[in-house]
């Protein structure tokens, strides 16, 4: 136990001083660091194609609920709905470094992605009966897709009309605390006034969303677009966007915006998939997505680049990765109870204890990349 | 060899611009940020404490949230108007960035926004509201309350060219008042129209130490550079004391603080514990019988939140760009005395609140002075001790990234400026001098001036 701690203080007082440029950076290992890109990459074009794929299985359902709107098809279309989320969720530490996600100009993600949204934007909710873009014919005289698009975040960036989230309140409706995701009536697709209009969006954004993920995954095809300038890239640069997508997504994205808001703020409109109540399921898939790039199956994922540099510090990642996959899961259903504090007490300190988990695992990694002289947004300690 | 011993020169005659290297990629200190694409301005410092990356996450979350009429259900965000210009920050500085300035022949945007005031100045020296309108036009309000009216905007072209015959076409803006809902405008009511700007890197502006920016103050013009600088003094509500004033197109507030509140007060008509009354004119009945959300709207927590959000905002690391495009561009900026006024580096003080923010080297390229920019640019509107044809030094940090953040390159307090060059023929007055040395520069250096500028 001693040995180990001795052994521990030193790494980290080596490590600090390595961030201080008291040392010269390691040297990255070539050619590891060649097969963690590699692998990386492939395992970006998999995580795409099976997004976009479920995206179309999605885009389907929206049809054949339209169609015939039941509630069989409904449960159907919601079905959908989660697979397409869980293959989407697992993709998100692809972005922030101005991948084909996210690309100045051509990105798509806010079309894609954009949460929180306001509801009434869109369609009705609780006391404003007659609101939203849906049943506004006399301004938006007939939805199309240019409009959805125009109309994403304009004048405020919880004006969303295009995604993921929108599918989503227009299949669950407005989140009601106490029970399992919204329950927006069937009558919404038939009887009501603008059901039609209802039913015209939730087919257009299916098709707009299978467009958008598309794009990305061209991007991504091998031997062709972002993916050659990507391998192209000097290896120090590709490593250190991939972690920039790791940690940013951990210790702002998951910790600040997912979490800490709803939690601090005990405020369920910050719960990111409030109308399903999909949220922990979401996060758990982030998480994943960020392991399965640290431990690539069958391949060189990037703990094998840490392993070069500091065996210890390798397995520290990856015990403190699946930590906070640990700690997600730990949190009781529904969340929304939780972050309104009715769980009790423990159920509180299970939330709490992920976001901290997840700037932690930021902090490590970030540990990593600076001893190899690259620079990360979070510092590996709080000082 | 010329430019050199210019720089010399330079150097010589005002030991505190210290520009004697390149500028560095980290501009914004120790907390500047690798970010990218739309949310290049949206990141925590670099260095962020735990603690302060909450804050940072709720403020976000408020800068974002649409605030709705009272009483709604979520208690935490009603409050909004009952007259106001935007429902959310994020409604104007869209993406923390800058505003979308209208074009030709259209209503103002909702991130124009047009103070109003009338000649003289209020007990703490601020300018004097109009009667029925206040000290801005509120283009929205709640159902059953009228709005204050909007502005037709038009621009006029105007052409010219450089001493090399290259020429170029600016546009210059025209206002109209429109649908006023309380009666016309007196006729000598003064009005300023300001765009919203990215905000980022404030909390480090507000740790400059003051001296060190009187330091870059000659309002005699001493030295005889034709460029004079001095600090507006303004009233800071919290200590109920005159202040330097530091943000804002004029310098007319003094912290990030009163910045917020400011505004959430003026744009969304939302009370904190800064600005508890609404901001109804006597003549507005309907507006002072609107229910309200609360007193405060914005609880002293959630306006902490959001003064940590702004202040923690990161600059973004410079971008790429090939090494000896830089230093030309840079050699230029400084030949041109640019950098007597968009001034630096700095270091931050030791006593901001939030440790982050304390000891860093900036290069925000300003000295937050106010500084006459010529008729062209006057507003003719006194805000504090700025006069008519006065504007602060906008720092230049992250302008290069609002392509792609904001989908557009509009520049200046209007966003009449269309690009980077635009915005340097717009100087006058005390720029002057410097404008016109710019305009003689071969084009190569003028482009590569430009291309430093944008990769700020």
């Amino acid at each position: 136990m001693l040995k180990t701690s001795i052994f521990l203080s030193l790494s980290a007082v080596f490590l600090s001083s390595l961030a201080h440029g008291a040392f010269k950076s390691a040297a990255l290992p070539e050619n590891i660091a060649s097969q963690v890109i590699v692998d990386y990459v492939a395992l970006v074009q998999k995580s795409y194609g099976e997004t976009v794929q479920k995206a179309k299985d999605l885009q389907q359902s929206l049809q054949k609920f339209t169609a015939s709107p039941s509630e069989i098809t409904l449960q159907q279309a919601k079905v959908s709905w989660k697979q397409a989320r869980d293959a989407y969720s697992l993709t998100e530490a692809f972005r922030f470094y101005g991948g084909p996600i996210d690309m100045p100009e051509k990105g798509v993600e806010t079309l894609v992605n954009s949460w929180p949204v306001d509801e009434v934007y869109m369609d009705y909710v609780k006391g404003k009966p007659d609101a939203g873009i849906i049943q506004n014919p006399k301004d938006y005289k007939e939805i199309t897709k240019d409009l959805l698009t125009s109309l994403n975040q304009k004048d405020g960036e919880r004006n969303v009309s295009t995604g993921y989230h929108p599918i989503e309140f227009l299949l669950w409706g407005q989140d009601e605390v106490g029970k399992i995701g919204g329950q927006r009536p069937i009558t919404d697709y038939t009887t009501q006034t603008f059901a039609d209009r209802r039913k015209k969006m939730l087919v257009l954004l299916g098709d707009l969303l299978v467009e958008h993920l598309e794009k990305v995954q061209k991007e991504w095809e091998p031997g062709s677009g972002y993916a050659k300038t990507f391998l192209a890239l000097p290896k120090g640069e590709a490593l250190q966007k991939i972690m920039l997508g790791m940690t940013t997504l951990s210790a702002d994205e998951m910790a600040g915006e997912r979490m800490t808001v709803a939690l601090e703020m005990k405020s369920t409109e910050n719960e990111q998939d409030c109308f399903s109540d999909y949220t922990l399921t979401d996060l758990a898939s982030n998480q994943v997505g960020i392991l399965k790039i640290y431990q690539t199956e069958g391949g060189a994922g990037l703990e094998r680049i840490v392993t070069a540099l500091d065996k210890r510090l390798a397995k520290d990642i990856g015990i403190q990765m699946r930590k906070t996959l640990d700690a997600i899961k730990k949190i009781p259903e529904p969340f929304d109870e939780v972050i309104l504090g009715k769980k009790g007490a423990r159920a509180t300190a299970a939330a709490k204890a992920v976001p901290e988990s997840l700037r932690r695992q930021a902090q490590l990694l970030a540990k990593a990349a600076s001893a190899y002289g690259l620079e990360l947004n979070v510092q590996s300690e709080d000082k | 060899m010329t430019t050199l011993r210019t720089f010399v020169f330079c150097l010589s005659l005002f030991p505190q611009v210290l520009f004697a290297d390149l500028v560095p990629k980290n501009i914004g200190g120790e907390g500047s940020v690798d970010a990218h694409s739309e949310t290049a301005f949206s990141r925590p410092l670099k260095n962020a404490s735990s603690k302060t990356r909450t804050s940072f996450a709720i403020g976000n979350s408020l800068f974002r949230q649409n605030w709705v009429e009272a009483p709604a259900s979520v208690d935490v965000l009603d409050g909004l108007g009952p007259l106001f210009n935007a429902q959310s920050c994020s409604g104007c500085h869209s993406n923390d960035g800058r505003g979308t300035a209208p074009e030709n022949n259209q209503w103002s945007t909702p991130s124009l926004l047009f103070r109003l005031s009338l000649p003289g100045k209020g007990p703490h020296g601020e300018p004097v509201p109009v009667p029925a309108y206040g000290d801005q036009l509120n283009p929205l309000a709640l159902s059953q309350i009228p709005a204050e009216g909007n502005v037709f905007v038009t621009y006029k072209n105007i052409q010219g060219k450089y001493p090399d015959g290259t020429p170029f076409e600016l546009t210059e803006p025209h206002y109209r008042f429109d649908k006023l809902g309380y009666g016309p405008l007196p006729d000598n009511f003064l009005f300023s129209p300001r765009l919203a700007p990215q905000i980022i890197g404030l909390g480090l502006l507000e740790a400059i130490p003051e001296e060190d920016l009187l330091k870059l103050a000659d309002p005699g013009d001493l030295d005889h550079d034709g460029i004079s600088g001095r600090p507006n003094r303004v009233w800071d509500v919290k200590n109920k004391k005159v202040a330097m004033g530091r943000l804002g197109w004029k310098a007319n507030q003094p912290s990030v603080e009163q910045q917020d509140a400011g505004a959430f007060l003026g744009d969304m008509g939302v009370t904190s514990p800064l600005f508890n009354e609404q901001n109804c004119m006597a003549p507005q009945t309907a507006c002072h019988k609107a229910p309200s959300g609360g007193n405060p709207e914005v609880s002293p927590t959630n306006l902490h939140h959001l003064t940590v959000y702004a202040q923690t905002l990161a600059v973004p690391l410079r971008k790429d760009i090939p090494p000896e495009i830089d230093e030309s561009g840079f050699r230029a900026f400084q030949k041109v005395s640019c950098v007597k006024c968009h001034a630096g580096p700095f270091t931050t003080g030791s006593s901001h609140e939030l440790k982050e923010l304390r000891g860093q080297k900036i290069y925000p390229f300003t000295d937050l002075l106010l500084h006459d920019l010529g008729e062209a640019l006057a507003d003719h509107r006194e805000d504090f001790l700025a006069s008519g044809s006065e504007w602060r030094t906008p720092p230049l940090w992250g302008l290069g990234r609002i392509k792609e953040i904001n989908h557009h390159t509009r520049l200046l307090h209007d966003g009449r400026a269309r690009n980077f060059e635009e915005a340097i023929l717009w100087h006058g007055g005390e720029a002057e001098g410097s404008k016109k040395q710019f305009m003689d520069l071969p084009k190569t250096e003028r482009e590569n001036l430009i291309r430093f500028l944008e990769s700020l």
